[in-house]
């Protein structure tokens, strides 16, 4: 049982921020003078252009690059998932589990200096 | 058993509160600090040296009018400042102030709650937050929003990668996950053999905190204001809250697990006894923390923003490999020296 | 209430909200609504991982599939035009025949497994053995760097083809040589001239004469 109490903290920390957030906003809501709306006071900021497609549809395309990041970081996110069992017991692991870790970056490795090659983190402007 | 339950219970409330308690004042302390390196004289009008300024400020926030923007996804906009707030305040879970306290023939330990994967779920707790960054700005249909939630999303999860590889670099050295654990065994901080980790780490939590010189996502002058430009009155403290909870996380993880907590409180035990050593060892970890903090804002008073492209070089081809090498270095270390 | 009955109701908590979320996955009409319901799944399956005593599991769970994937999949989703998405049609004539067939697959799922769920197969590691590596994580990393060494290298490749693979996909369009943030004003210039159709006489001669 013990084992469960440790995470109690997680619970209680949720209730606490979550019932914050609702409470204050509950007290705002009483606070806070009525929304008097107007003909453009819900208008989108953009500096007085207006949401009006000058610019294009506003959940349009954006750049692939942010797709590429996102692709490489979810490779090395994995990769910190292996690392972290890894890193707890390389003491008993001893010389091997170095070169076991080293192999595995180093193949990691191949597919970063790619993506480093290709362009990934260049944001060209 | 229920003992334990409530005393539980009673230690993360006041993890909860800590971060709540000590925002305010940290908020009037930056601005004041930032009013002194700029030759001004900051808040100074509410209370004593304007020291309530802040709350003078939240009560202004209270009573603000609630607007949602037109074509605004409701729900989704109503939710994103939670997905920022509550991650915030849970990672404060294991967040230690020191190690454990014998008093009354007890043990109580100086924080919520001591697991054995406390750093994954650090790391885990914040790799969430982008929800709330992504959410807020896709909700609010404005351009400058969504903008501005892509580009931060995109530096909060390339810098989330280089926070997690200086942790290994440490736990390959403590050889644990827990937090009060690695405290415990830092006989020599960690900062001085993993002066490379430290630095990767540091960069990696300005960044992950959206502060200067990363603060790009409420770069002003080109985004207004970024993901949360569509957000006003209470709302928008929720975000502004939550960032500084994190800077509070960063600066607590950093003295914890860098700067060796207490260190080195714990070698005066044999001649000013056990209580006097805990105190000192909790004063010595929080002094850390407000001098992480002080450089916090230093940083902030000091550099100019980077542009957004030598940002993610800087993440991806310098930071990256330091890390690489930090991990390196702990791994040799750790088959040498620390064996 | 004993511990076991609580224990029993955490779970029942965990086990109906991940179905519950699982579902509006599938119903909510907008994708991104649909990936915040999947981060729900994910949460609550870490739950039941976490009463498991899985730890690691549970973090590497969140860190893997809240923190990334599913990041991923809203930045795919941006890359997109989530508007004619909303607008394709959910449920067809066909989702009755659906209901009807998945309903007996399920049946048939039952009947065959149904000897062997109830009892759940042991795995080879004992709690107490796990407790005696250290801990969860630490148990993990002697049984996948000792006995699944050649997995955990294959993994790699895996995801260095992954890297690869999709860097090929994403640039289809040939990379401009330089960003205009390394060229010359007057180059950039030149090059949008060059762009625009504009004839070489009426274009001013350095970037000085731009100026004015």
């Amino acid at each position: 049982m013990e084992y469960y109490v440790g995470y109690i903290p997680f619970l209680v920390t949720f209730v606490a921020a979550s019932a914050f957030g609702i409470v204050s906003l509950a007290l705002a809501s009483v606070l806070r003078p009525k929304f008097r709306p107007g003909p453009l006071r819900t208008v989108p900021y953009e500096s007085g252009i207006g949401p009006s497609g000058v610019v294009g549809d506003t959940r349009g395309k954006h750049g692939v690059h942010f797709y590429m990041v996102a692709i490489v970081y979810v490779v090395f996110d994995l990769e910190l998932a292996f690392l972290f069992p890894w890193a707890v017991i390389i003491g008993s692991l001893g010389l091997f589990g170095l070169i076991e870790m080293a192999v595995f970056i180093a193949i990691l490795l191949v597919g970063y200096i790619y993506a480093w090659k290709k362009g990934a983190f260049d944001w060209g402007l | 058993m229920t003992e334990l339950v409530i005393a539980v219970i009673f230690k993360s409330i006041i993890a909860f509160a800590v971060p709540l308690l000590v925002v305010p004042p940290l908020i009037w302390g930056e601005r004041r600090l930032l009013g002194r390196i700029q030759s001004r004289l900051g808040p100074n009008r509410v209370g004593p040296f304007g020291a309530f300024q802040t709350l003078a400020d939240a009560v202004k926030l209270l009573g603000k009018e609630d607007m949602i923007p037109a074509g605004a996804d409701r729900a989704l906009f109503i939710l994103a400042p939670f997905l920022l707030l509550v991650p915030s305040f849970m990672a404060w879970s294991v967040v230690p102030v020191g190690t454990e306290l014998h008093i009354f023939g007890r043990v109580i330990g100086l924080y919520a709650t001591d697991l054995n994967v406390g750093v994954l779920y650090i790391v885990a707790l914040t790799s969430v937050a982008v929800y709330g960054i992504v959410m807020a700005g896709w909700a609010s249909n404005s351009k400058y929003a969504l903008l501005g939630s892509l580009r931060s999303s995109a530096q909060m999860i390339s810098y989330e990668i280089m926070l997690g590889i200086a942790l290994v670099g440490v736990v390959v050295l403590a050889g644990s996950l827990s937090l009060p654990e690695i405290v415990r065994q830092q006989q020599v901080p960690f900062a001085i053999p993993l002066i490379i980790g430290a630095f990767v780490f540091v960069c990696a939590a300005l960044a992950e905190t959206n502060r200067a010189p990363f603060d790009l996502p409420e770069a002003e002058t080109e985004l207004v204001s970024g993901y949360h430009v569509e957000y006003s009155g209470w709302r928008f403290s929720f975000f502004f809250l939550s960032e500084y909870a994190n800077m509070l996380l960063a600066s607590f993880l950093v003295s914890a697990v860098f700067l060796g907590g207490g260190w080195p409180a714990q070698f005066l035990e044999p001649y000013i006894g056990h209580l006097f050593t805990t105190l000192l060892a909790v004063g010595i970890m929080m002094s850390k923390v407000f001098l992480f903090l002080f450089i916090y804002f230093w940083i902030r008073a000091t550099l100019p923003r980077f542009r957004y492209d030598q940002m993610m070089n800087f993440c991806w081809k310098v930071l990256l490999p330091l890390g690489l090498l930090n991990l390196a270095v702990a791994t040799v270390l750790k088959l040498t020296i620390y064996a | 209430m004993t511990s076991e009955t609580l224990l029993t109701l955490i779970f029942a908590y965990f086990a109906l909200a991940s179905v519950v979320f699982a579902v509006l996955v599938i119903m909510l009409r907008n994708p991104v609504q649909c990936a915040l319901s999947l981060v729900g799944v994910v949460f609550h399956l870490a739950g039941i991982f976490i009463l498991l005593r899985a730890e690691f599991l549970a973090a590497a769970h969140i860190i893997i599939y809240a923190g990334a994937i599913i990041v991923l999949f809203l930045f795919t989703m941006m890359l997109l035009n989530i508007g004619a998405v909303e607008r394709v049609r959910q449920f067809h004539v066909q989702a009755p025949l659906a209901i009807v067939i998945g309903a007996i697959l399920f049946l048939e799922f039952i009947v065959l497994t149904g000897a062997t769920i109830t009892i759940g197969a042991q795995g080879p590691h004992s709690p107490a053995w796990v407790a005696g590596q250290g801990g969860n994580v630490q148990a993990l990393g002697q049984v996948l760097f000792r006995d699944y060494l050649l997995p955990f290298e294959v993994a790699s490749v895996l995801l260095t083809a992954a890297v690869v693979g999709a860097i090929v996909l994403a640039r289809q369009r040939p990379r401009r040589p330089r960003s205009s943030s390394e060229m010359g004003v007057s180059e950039w210039m030149a090059e949008r001239y060059e762009k625009a159709n504009v004839r070489s006489s009426n274009r001013p001669n350095s970037a000085e004469e731009i100026g004015d």
